[in-house]
C-alpha cells in the first residue's frame, strides 16, 4: 500500500511540475525538491529494518564493531550524498552535483585511512626488523 | 584447532555477507567502488587476522585506537564557536561571581573596621561584628550597596565585670546582651538570612539597651554613618 501512496505522490508532483514548469521555472524546482525529500525522509525510516538485520548479524557472529559502524557511516554518505546531488541536478546544474558526489567519494574513502593504517603497520611489523 | 577454525571461517562469512547487503544498500554506482575498497579492506583483514595475530598483539585493539584519534581529529575541525547570548550569560555570571566577592570583601573590611574601633572607643567586650550589605532593587554596573544591618555581639560578662557594669547602666541589670539591628530597609531576603543565621538568637543572645548599647551606636554612627535602628546590639548569655 505504501509504495502506491508513494507512486502517487510522484505521479501527482510530476504532473503539477509539468503544468507550472512553464511559468515559473522556480516554483517546479521547489515542488520536485519538496517531493524528492518527503519520500527520502519517508523512506529512510524503513531502512531502519535493514540496519537492524545488520546489527543483529554482527552481533551474533562476532565481527568487530567497529566494522559495522563505518560501514553504516559509508552507506549514511553515500545516500545523503546521492539525495543532495539529485536535488542539486532537478535544478539543471549538473556540475555542482558531481562535485557533492566527488565530496561523497572523498569521505567514503576517508574512512578507509585508519583501516589501511594498521594494515600498512601490521605488514611493516611483520617484516624483519633489520631490513 | 577446529573451534578456532570454524571461528575464523564463521568470521569471514560474517564479513563477506556484510559486505553483500553493503552493497545492496548502496545508491548508486559511482559510489560502489568507493565502499567496496573500504568493505574489502574489511574483508582482507579478516582473513589475514589470524596470521596478524601471530606475530602481532590485538589488531582489533590497535584498529578501535586508530578510528578513534581520526574521529577525535574531525571532532576537533567542528570546534563550536560559542554564540553571543552564550558569551553574555557567561559574561554576567562572572561579573555576578565577582560582585559577590567584592561584597564578601567590603563586609569583611567594614567589620574589621568597627571592630576596631569598637575596641578602642567604646571599651565594651566586643566579641564580633557581622555586616550585611544590601543592594538596591537595580543592581546597576556602578551600584554601591548599602550597610543593610550591623550585628554587634558583646561577650559574656563576667560576674565582677557585671557588678561593675550594673551601676553604670542602671536600666540593664538582667540583660547582658547587646544586639543592634539595622533592618529598616531590609529586604525580606536578607531578614531570612539574619533569620536563619543566628538560629538561637532568642536563647543564646539578649538584646543590650541602655547606655552602653547607646554608646555603641553613636561609635558606629560618627564613624560610618550607619542610622542608629540599623544596629543591633547583643551580649552571648
Amino acid at each position: 500500500m505504501e509504495m502506491i501512496q508513494i507512486i502517487g505522490l510522484g505521479l501527482i508532483a510530476t504532473v503539477l511540475i509539468l503544468v507550472i514548469r512553464e511559468q515559473k521555472p522556480m516554483f517546479a524546482f521547489l515542488l520536485a525538491a519538496f517531493t524528492g525529500l518527503f519520500i527520502f525522509l519517508y523512506v529512510i525510516g524503513k531502512i531502519e529494518a535493514v540496519i537492524t538485520v545488520l546489527e543483529d548479524l554482527a552481533s551474533k557472529s562476532g565481527i568487530p564493531s567497529i566494522y559495522l559502524k563505518t560501514v553504516l557511516k559509508i552507506i549514511g554518505i553515500a545516500y545523503i550524498a546521492e539525495f543532495g546531488a539529485q536535488i542539486v541536478r532537478d535544478a539543471g546544474l549538473e556540475s555542482i552535483a558531481s562535485k557533492i558526489e566527488f565530496a561523497g567519494k572523498i569521505f567514503i574513502l576517508v574512512m578507509a585511512v585508519p583501516i589501511i593504517n594498521v594494515i600498512v603497520e601490521t605488514v611493516i611489523g611483520l617484516l624483519p626488523a633489520g631490513s | 584447532m577446529m573451534t578456532w577454525l570454524s571461528d575464523w571461517l564463521r568470521d569471514i562469512i560474517a564479513v563477506i555477507l556484510l559486505a553483500v547487503l553493503v552493497e545492496l544498500l548502496l545508491p548508486n554506482k559511482a559510489m560502489q567502488r568507493y565502499a567496496r575498497l573500504v568493505v574489502g579492506l574489511f574483508i582482507l583483514l579478516t582473513i589475514l587476522s589470524p596470521l596478524l595475530r601471530l606475530f602481532q598483539e590485538d589488531i582489533g585493539s590497535k584498529l578501535d585506537a586508530s578510528i578513534q584519534i581520526w574521529d577525535e581529529r574531525t571532532m576537533e575541525r567542528n570546534v563550536k564557536m560559542p554564540t553571543l547570548s552564550e558569551i553574555e550569560r557567561k559574561a554576567a555570571e562572572l561579573s555576578e561571581q565577582r560582585g559577590r566577592e567584592t561584597a564578601k570583601l567590603v563586609e569583611r573590611t567594614l567589620e574589621s573596621g568597627m571592630l576596631a574601633e569598637l575596641r578602642k572607643n567604646a571599651g565594651s567586650a566586643v566579641e564580633s561584628v557581622d555586616v550585611a550589605l544590601v543592594w538596591g532593587e537595580k543592581r546597576g554596573e556602578n551600584d554601591v550597596p548599602d550597610i543593610g544591618g550591623i550585628t554587634i555581639t558583646l561577650r559574656a560578662m563576667q560576674s565582677s565585670e557585671k557588678e561593675e557594669e550594673v551601676p553604670v547602666a542602671e536600666e540593664v541589670e538582667e540583660v547582658q546582651q547587646v544586639s543592634v539591628q539595622v533592618s529598616v530597609e531590609a529586604s525580606p531576603e536578607q531578614k531570612e538570612q539574619s533569620g536563619t543565621g543566628y538560629p538561637g538568637t532568642r536563647d543564646e543572645y539578649a538584646e543590650v539597651k541602655g547606655r552602653a548599647a547607646t554608646e555603641i551606636r553613636d561609635v558606629i554612627y560618627q564613624g560610618w554613618g550607619v542610622h542608629r535602628d540599623l544596629i543591633l546590639i547583643r551580649q552571648r548569655a
